[in-house]
């Protein structure tokens, strides 16, 4: 699904993000993204959802170059898949409801077609009773959820979530992972980056560990540690 | 909420003014249009002729009237003249032709041209062919004048119109761009869940085009009104002069401004939204 080629991404001439990684990570796939804060797990990230471009390398999603993508084909990359991110990244003026419905709006959909995907996405994650709630009202978890849900409503066949537990206690943290865990169980990707240590270890999927912005371990059932690497 | 409102009030006040100071200009212009086209309708070429005999006189009048640019032409003799002088004087001439001893006014020969482009052609061919002109005037320094100042008039009001326009279009392009600015957060979200720049930057156009409509709107209702009472008051005190009725100018006046604005306030917004997503 995706192929990354020899990418490196260097900001203002001088900091190296990423140095020249190359990975496969293939349809249906559960990955984590784990090392220290700078290693570069946020730029792979932005790479993948093209708010940056390389500087150096290509990436594949599909088959297709997004490096090269026009400006005005990116909206039409990202409806193919959800970004959740460590801030929420929610409307303030719209409830939960309409949070979540706005992705399917932005798509065109018929009024009554984004009222039943809707409620059926708030459901899953246990949010109908709050749909009328605004984001002020509701807590961590529920924010997340919110974007979890606005995530996942049009069925994209990529996750990529950048630290989504980051903000959430322990218990708020396991209710996102299963989450994400059963949206991967129906076939799609599900790319994590992490800073979570507990939760990689206890859910012992495919790991990609960075350090200053090169791959220093890939391992499938991976554990979270990557010092002395 | 109180905070955009604002902003939007400042853009369509902006373009309320310089539409109403644009607006003003335009009836001023219409006006002065008005004159000059009914001056140029009454200029009458006043050929002074020295006393010759009749059949030559009749002569020279009916060649006139078949000239192709003449649209009429009036025989007046001087002593009909004198005549005519002692009526709008209302004094008695007598005494003052025995100063004079005779009639001092000359035979005049009025012709009107069918268009004043005319006038110069037809002066020349009357010294060309006759050669018992005394004098010829068609008061070419009032027509030229008139004509002049309404060129000059509508040519201020064309470099206004840029000036004031560009002015009022920077001013909302920085409005706009203190509300994406503002609402940059809700921007970043739309583009990062697919939303296209179309789907984005739409309302931000309409707003655009409705503070542009709005602000046209109240300059020509202000114009209309503040025209309305200034006619009547100048008429009052200057019963001579007259003014086109204002409905009978405003229509086509108030379409050219709402255009104007609607321009304005979509460019406003485009300029705007184009250098925040070139960033």
């Amino acid at each position: 699904m995706i192929r990354a080629f020899h990418v490196s991404k260097v900001y203002s001439g001088k900091v190296r993000a990423l140095d020249n990684i190359s990975f496969h990570i293939k349809k249906g796939e559960f990955v984590f993204i784990v090392g220290p804060a700078g290693a570069g797990k946020t730029t792979l990230l932005k790479l993948l959802y093209r708010d940056e471009t390389p500087n150096d390398g290509q990436i594949l999603i599909d088959g297709r170059n997004i490096e090269r993508l026009r400006n005005s084909k990116i909206p039409y990359l990202r409806r193919n898949m959800g970004i959740i991110f460590q801030d929420f990244k929610l409307f303030k003026h719209k409830s939960v409801y309409d949070n979540v419905a706005f992705s399917l709006q932005i798509l065109g959909f018929e009024k009554g077609a984004i009222a039943r995907q809707t409620e059926k996405v708030l459901n899953m994650v246990g949010l109908w009773g709050k749909r009328n709630y605004f984001p002020d009202e509701i807590s961590g978890g529920e924010k997340q959820k919110t974007c979890f849900a606005r995530a996942i409503i049009n069925s994209p066949p990529l996750l990529i979530t950048d630290e989504p537990t980051g903000n959430l206690d322990p218990e708020a943290s396991w209710e996102i992972m299963k989450l994400l865990l059963e949206f991967n169980m129906r076939g799609a990707t599900v790319i994590v980056a992490t800073h979570a240590s507990h939760i990689v270890d206890k859910i012992r999927k495919r790991v990609i560990a960075l350090i200053d912005g090169k791959i220093v371990k890939d391992e499938m059932e991976g554990v979270y540690s990557y010092e002395g690497l | 909420m109180r905070y955009f409102s604002l902003l939007s009030l400042t853009s369509i006040s902006t373009i309320t003014v310089v539409l109403t100071i644009l607006c003003f200009f335009m009836l001023l212009s219409e006006n002065l249009k008005s004159v000059s086209k009914q001056l140029e309708k009454e200029i009458t070429i006043s050929v002074f002729i020295e006393k010759i005999p009749t059949t030559a006189r009749n002569n020279m009048i009916m060649q006139l009237r078949k000239w192709e640019n003449v649209k009429s032409v009036n025989f007046i003799s001087g002593d009909k003249a004198i005549k005519s002088l002692e009526n709008d004087l209302s004094m008695d001439m007598d005494k003052l032709l025995k100063e004079f001893g005779e009639n001092p006014l000359p035979d005049v020969v009025e012709i009107k041209p069918k268009s004043p482009d005319d006038i110069e052609k037809i002066i020349t061919l009357i010294k060309q062919k006759f050669t018992w002109i005394i004098d010829i005037s068609y008061g070419k320094e009032v027509v030229t004048k008139i004509i002049g100042l309404s060129k000059s008039f509508r040519l201020f009001a064309t470099l206004l119109l840029i000036v004031l326009g560009t002015s009022s279009l920077f001013i909302i392009a920085n409005t706009i761009r203190l509300t994406l600015f503002a609402r940059k957060d809700e921007i970043d979200i739309m583009s990062l869940i697919g939303a296209t720049r179309t789907f984005i930057c739409m309302p931000y156009y309409i707003e655009g085009i409705f503070q542009g409509l709005i602000g046209s709107l109240i300059a020509v209702s202000l114009c209309y009104f503040g025209y309305k009472t200034l006619t009547f008051r100048l008429q009052e005190l200057l019963p001579f002069t007259s003014f086109l009725p204002g409905l009978s100018i405003l229509p086509k006046i108030a379409f050219k401004i709402s255009m104007i604005g609607i321009l304005i306030g979509f460019f406003g917004s485009y300029f705007s939204l184009k250098k925040n997503f070139e960033k």
